[in-house]
């Protein structure tokens, strides 16, 4: 009996089985682009999940409104961002709706508002609906986070400790258009601040998830010799702060203006050793006064880290790469469609026309189909391991 | 020394330094299973101890496969499934001095490096020696604390028992109320060293304002502060709203309550009473640290229960009051006006009088009668009687001082006492009263009029109350005696006169037994023809002492005794039988029919069809040959006895006649309701007849509406030409009068000849 080819055709019965939209509006009525985008994202019936990305510009409860009008009851998560991604290309003050349906996924949602500052619970509590689907032969969960509260990596920990080494955990932190103050969540109905939201996706067709960086390490690696909560305080036993601006020949200004030193350090962060490449850690801050360098999650002490610097040709082929990296698992079937997590220190370096460059090239992974995603104060991929938690990074999820 | 031998000895420092911070053994342990998995990227890694398995990640929850772990740990495996990624090999670390104390690592994907082992295996010992260490340390802290908590506990036990106990003693003796809560507050602060104790409770008056109750350690302003603020603010009104204990520690926020300057701690609690939210208590600290304990609110919660004690034994003690003051004033109240009744009125009267003993001065006592209430009553319904009873209390009450009495002796009778009132006063008080009841009284959509008879008796220093009583009685009785709607003043004449009052109605009751009641019959003529066309049956009573006495001298004791009844049966039967004899005698009376005089009262006689059939019937006379006289007021009652009455005796066919009509209130559009025959124009309009203009165009405007209406019109009292003439004039159509016959023993023709009736043809202009 000969064995049957599998046509690479967008028709054939087993994708059919499945179906994701993506839809995005610049109306100014929060209730009218919400409905547009909604709508223009339901390409099919059966919605099982609906991934909101918008500005926190918008009046978010009529936002939602005017999705769920279009889309009822589906299970529904989504945040705010510092820019939105659709195939077209990247936006800010709009809305980008990413609907997906089908019998041929089973979706649960949860969400979690941190209390008393412990994230880990909340990371944990998130993602619990992964109970609640279906047995599925490909699983993945998806995050998205308030940035600005603490420590990332311990959400990471807390949705680890629920779903186990098995199921890969996928997302990214909301943003505010870079105002940095406050962030919203959404899960449905619900607008929520310092939360975890999260959505178990289970799925007949495999799922697939790259991570890149895109930054070049410089120099040797240092080991971390001080360091405790967001804060490296040594490296090779000399002020972090010192050997930051030294080693990196930062200009006069940064040595001692904290805007100045921000915005040098946006496109030169910390990259921990890791086994898969190195994680890398977005310097958010000097403490020009005890000469630590200030990070938006945990820095081991004992580590090994290298400096790392990268430009938009660097940032690009991360890109590339981080495409091909997710698309690798979908076997030679085209995706249904693409989820970008783009770290906004990357969208610094990308410039306006590099910002463009990338979203075609990741349109051009996509091969037509449905492309959404959002820029990010954080990202999370954990496929390996127990750490996920990265800065500065493209994290992208192909769903088969 | 490489960088890597670095790494992992940095590691370890750090590793060292995290464990340590864990203040028990399994905190550490979970800590260290995470900085192990994290260091190696390990996606599994567990502790066990024995079959314990401490702590494990990289397994969704519950599904931690302990089996699995026990065989890796005991050797009998050497490979752990690792989710997602299969059987992976195990990495197993022994800690040191504990050989069934383990620490289990794999990874998927790359097997771990030498140098990666022996960096795991610095850290087993490292986590077993912190173990151990912490271990140790805390059973001996545990130890120690164990005992000192004891025995605080133990202190603060008896203490708090000892304020319970005080608390209780106060509420038992009945201490008043705030005592009791300030007692409260004083003991709450003491015992939970608090700089502050507040006890809120809502004020009855005002929802959703709470009012201080009790405090210690506030200023003295604070009772302003607290009315100002919002009830449901802080924690003093969230436990209120939420009927729960609330306790906070280093709020994040500054401001507790509205009224309250920020603290460190503060718990508040609910208070109750009779099973509802009342309150609330709370306590709040400036310490540094402080921290509300299991015990402590347990504390809170006994104070605010025995805050809601008291309140409810408060409660109670005033529920007990009030419902023996009810007691009492429906003893001495009359239940529908609300008035003193019989009992306290004697009860003032005799104080007035004692005053009046003392310091002189009179006293003065108006009894007040309903006049006609009963037929009222009968013909409204009593339900309707009670609301005129209520109003005329209600005008009662505003018509006298405050030192004043006035009291609801029994049915329509009313009695008002005035100190210090001779005479010219209380006939003042008399006539106020008599012109107040007199203005309507709204029923509904209708109005009613009630007159009343005022008996005035002035008493003095000397007087008794029931001698005072009795002659206001007295007097009241002669004021209906002389046509009610009037005041008479107590004199020894009227004494004489009661008295006789009470021997009429004696001599009544046997009159009809003893045959002393008489029917005479007056003649009514037709003006056109000048031929009778019917007798009026005039009741008298030939009393054996004082002759032959007038309706009017024993009508109105009847009706008030319910004598009339009978009589009243008697006269229609009479009437009946005498015109049927007189028939039989003299054919030509078969067209003249008798009338007779029903009273008000009768007509709340629900037999009253069935005796004037039973009249017609023994007498062998058709229905036209009776005709019932009526009042005005029967037709004003809308009783259902009365009207049903009246169309039935309408239907039966006999003759309805309105008497002393333009005297009562008949509304017309009852006239125009009720099918009556005729009117009967009172005599007092009939006397004016050519004397005086208005009395003319009354008696024109009678005959006018009776025709308009269909009924005949028949004059009163015609007593002179000059009346008969101007009769005739204005188109009456019968008339009855001393002019034409007084009334006669008997029904006959013969007896009309010789009473000059033939004469009245050329008196008619024929």
């Amino acid at each position: 009996m000969g064995a049957k080819v599998l046509p690479l055709d967008r028709t054939d019965a087993a994708t059919l089985q499945r179906w994701v939209g993506v839809g995005r509006s610049s109306s100014a009525d929060a209730f009218q682009a919400g409905a547009d985008a909604a709508r223009a994202a339901t390409t099919g019936s059966q919605t099982r999940l609906v991934i909101v990305f918008c500005s926190d510009h918008y009046d978010l409860p009529e936002l939602v409104r005017g999705i769920r009008g279009v889309t009822g009851e589906a299970p529904l998560i989504g945040c705010t961002t510092a820019g939105e991604i659709a195939a077209a290309g990247a936006s800010d003050a709009s809305v980008v709706v990413t609907a997906l349906g089908g019998p041929g996924f089973s979706v649960a949602t949860g969400g979690a508002v941190v209390r008393d500052g412990c994230i880990r619970d909340a990371g944990a509590e998130a993602v619990e609906c992964l109970s609640r689907i279906d047995q599925r032969e490909h699983q993945v969960l998806l995050l998205l986070s308030d940035g600005l509260m603490g420590d990332q990596q311990e959400t990471v920990r807390g949705a680890y400790s629920v779903a186990g080494a098995a199921v890969p955990l996928v997302g990214g932190c909301a943003g505010d258009g870079l105002k940095m103050t406050a962030t919203w969540q959404l899960h449905g109905d619900e607008v929520l601040q310092h939360a975890v939201v999260a959505a178990a996706i289970g799925s007949d067709a495999p799922i697939g998830v790259g991570v890149r960086h895109g930054w070049r390490k410089v120099g040797e690696p240092m080991l971390v010799t001080s360091s405790g909560a967001n804060r490296v305080k040594s490296l090779e036993g000399q002020p972090a702060l010192d050997v930051y601006l030294a080693r990196l020949g930062a200009p006069p200004e940064v040595h001692a203006d904290p805007a100045a030193f921000t915005r040098f350090a946006m496109t030169h962060p910390l990259g921990l050793s890791r086994r898969s490449g190195e994680e890398v850690r977005f310097v958010t801050g000097a403490d020009f006064d005890d000469r630590s360098l200030l990070f938006v999650a945990e820095v081991p002490q004992g580590g090994l880290a290298w400096f790392m610097e990268g430009d938009d040709a660097s940032v690009l082929t991360a890109t590339e790469d981080a495409c091909t990296e997710a698309l690798a698992a979908l076997g030679g079937r085209p995706p249904a469609g693409l989820l970008a997590f783009d770290c906004i220190a990357r969208k610094g370096v990308l410039g306006e026309g590099g910002v463009r460059e990338e979203v075609n090239h990741i349109a051009r992974f996509a091969d037509g189909a449905p492309v959404a995603g959002f820029y990010t104060y954080g990202e999370i991929a954990r496929t390996r391991g127990v750490s996920g938690f990265h800065n500065q990074t493209l994290v992208v999820l192909a769903l088969g | 020394m490489t960088a890597r031998d670095d790494w992992s000895v940095e590691h370890l420092a750090e590793f060292l330094a995290r464990v340590s911070a864990y203040p028990d053994e399994r905190s550490a342990v979970a800590g260290a299973v995470e900085r192990a998995a994290e260091a190696v990227e390990a996606e599994i890694v567990a502790v066990l101890f024995g079959h314990d398995v401490v702590c494990a990640v990289g397994y969704p929850r519950g599904s931690v496969p302990e089996q699995e772990l026990i065989e890796a740990a005991t050797g009998r495996s050497l490979s752990l499934t690792v989710p997602g990624a299969g059987p992976q090999p195990v990495l197993v670390i022994p800690f040191d001095g504990a050989p069934d104390r383990v620490m289990l690592v794999a990874r998927a994907h790359e097997p771990l490096t030498t140098e990666e082992v022996t960096f795991l295996r610095g850290m087993g010992r490292v986590l077993a020696l912190t173990v151990d260490l912490l271990h140790l340390v805390a059973s001996e802290r545990q130890q120690a604390s164990e005992n000192a908590r004891l025995l605080v506990a133990v202190q603060e036990r008896s203490a708090l028992f000892e304020r319970l106990f005080q608390l209780q003693r106060l509420i038992s003796h009945r201490a008043p109320t705030q005592d009791v809560l300030d007692a409260v507050t004083e003991g709450t602060a003491d015992l939970l060293r608090a700089s502050v104790a507040v006890l809120l409770l809502l004020d009855d008056r005002e929802p959703g304002v709470a009012r201080l109750a009790s405090s210690v350690g506030m200023p003295p302003d604070l009772g302003e502060r607290v009315r100002e603020t919002p009830m449901a603010a802080g924690i003093s009104g969230q436990a209120m709203m939420e009927d729960r204990m609330v306790v906070i520690h280093d709020h994040p926020l500054d401001v507790v309550e509205g009224w309250l300057p920020p603290r460190r701690a503060a718990m508040a609690t609910p208070v109750h009473r009779e099973g509802r939210v009342v309150g609330s208590l709370l306590v709040a600290s400036d310490r540094p640290g402080e921290r509300y304990t299991s015990a402590d609110q347990d504390a809170l919660l006994s104070f605010a229960e025995h805050v809601s004690l008291a309140l409810n034994d408060a409660a109670a003690i005033e529920g007990t009051r009030r419902a023996i003051s009810d007691a009492l004033h429906r003893a001495n109240h009359d239940a529908l006006t609300d008035l003193p009744n019989r009992t306290l009125a004697v009860d003032r009267l005799d104080q007035a009088l004692l005053r009046s003993n003392r310091a002189g001065g009179e006293v003065a006592v108006l009894f007040i009668d309903l006049d006609r209430f009963k037929s009222v009553n009968d013909s409204l319904g009593h339900s309707m009687g009670d609301v005129v009873l209520v109003q005329v209390a209600d005008r009662l009450r505003g018509m006298v001082r405050a030192t004043d009495t006035v009291a609801r002796l029994a049915g329509d009778e009313f009695v008002v006492i005035c100190e210090n009132s001779g005479p010219r006063e209380a006939a003042r008080v008399a006539s106020k009263i008599a012109n107040a009841l007199v203005e309507p009284i709204r029923l509904g959509s209708r109005h009613t009029v009630i007159t009343s008879s005022i008996g005035v008796a002035i008493g003095g220093p000397g007087s008794r109350a029931e001698d005072l009583l009795r002659d206001a009685d007295v007097a009241m009785y002669r004021a209906k005696e002389l046509g009610r709607a009037r005041i008479e003043q107590f004199d020894e004449a009227m004494r004489v006169r009661t008295l006789e009052r009470i021997d009429v109605e004696h001599d009544l009751r046997q009159a009809l037994q003893a045959h002393e009641l008489r029917l005479h019959f007056q003649p009514v003529v037709a003006l056109a023809t000048g031929r009778v066309t019917a007798v009026e049956a005039l009741v008298r009573w030939q009393h054996p002492e004082r002759g032959l006495v007038m309706p009017a001298g024993f009508v109105p004791v009847a009706e008030d005794s319910g004598l009339i009844f009978p009589i009243g049966q008697w006269v229609l039967n009479e009437s009946c039988a005498q015109l049927a004899a007189a028939r039989r005698q003299d054919p030509s009376l078969r067209n003249v029919a008798v009338a007779v005089n029903l009273s008000t009262r009768q007509f709340s006689d629900p037999g009253l069809v069935d005796i004037v059939t039973n009249a017609l019937g023994q007498a062998g006379l058709p229905p036209t040959a009776l005709c019932l006289e009526i009042t005005e007021s029967v037709l004003m009652g809308e009783a259902e006895t009365a009207a049903q009455s009246l169309c039935d005796l309408k239907a039966l066919g006999v003759g309805l006649v309105i008497d002393d009509f333009g005297t009562g209130y008949s509304s017309l559009a009852y006239l125009k309701r009720f099918p009556v025959d005729g009117l009967k124009i009172d005599r007092a309009f009939v006397a004016g007849l050519g004397e005086n203009s208005e009395d003319e165009a009354i008696v024109a405007a009678i005959v006018s509406l009776g025709h308009v209406l269909g009924h005949s019109v028949v004059a009163e009292g015609v007593e002179t030409p000059e009346q008969m003439r101007r009769l005739q004039g204005l188109g009456c159509d019968f008339a009855q009068g001393y002019l034409i016959s007084k009334p006669l023993p008997t029904i006959g023709a013969a007896d009309w000849a010789s009473t000059g009736i033939e004469q009245l043809a050329p008196v008619m202009g024929r």
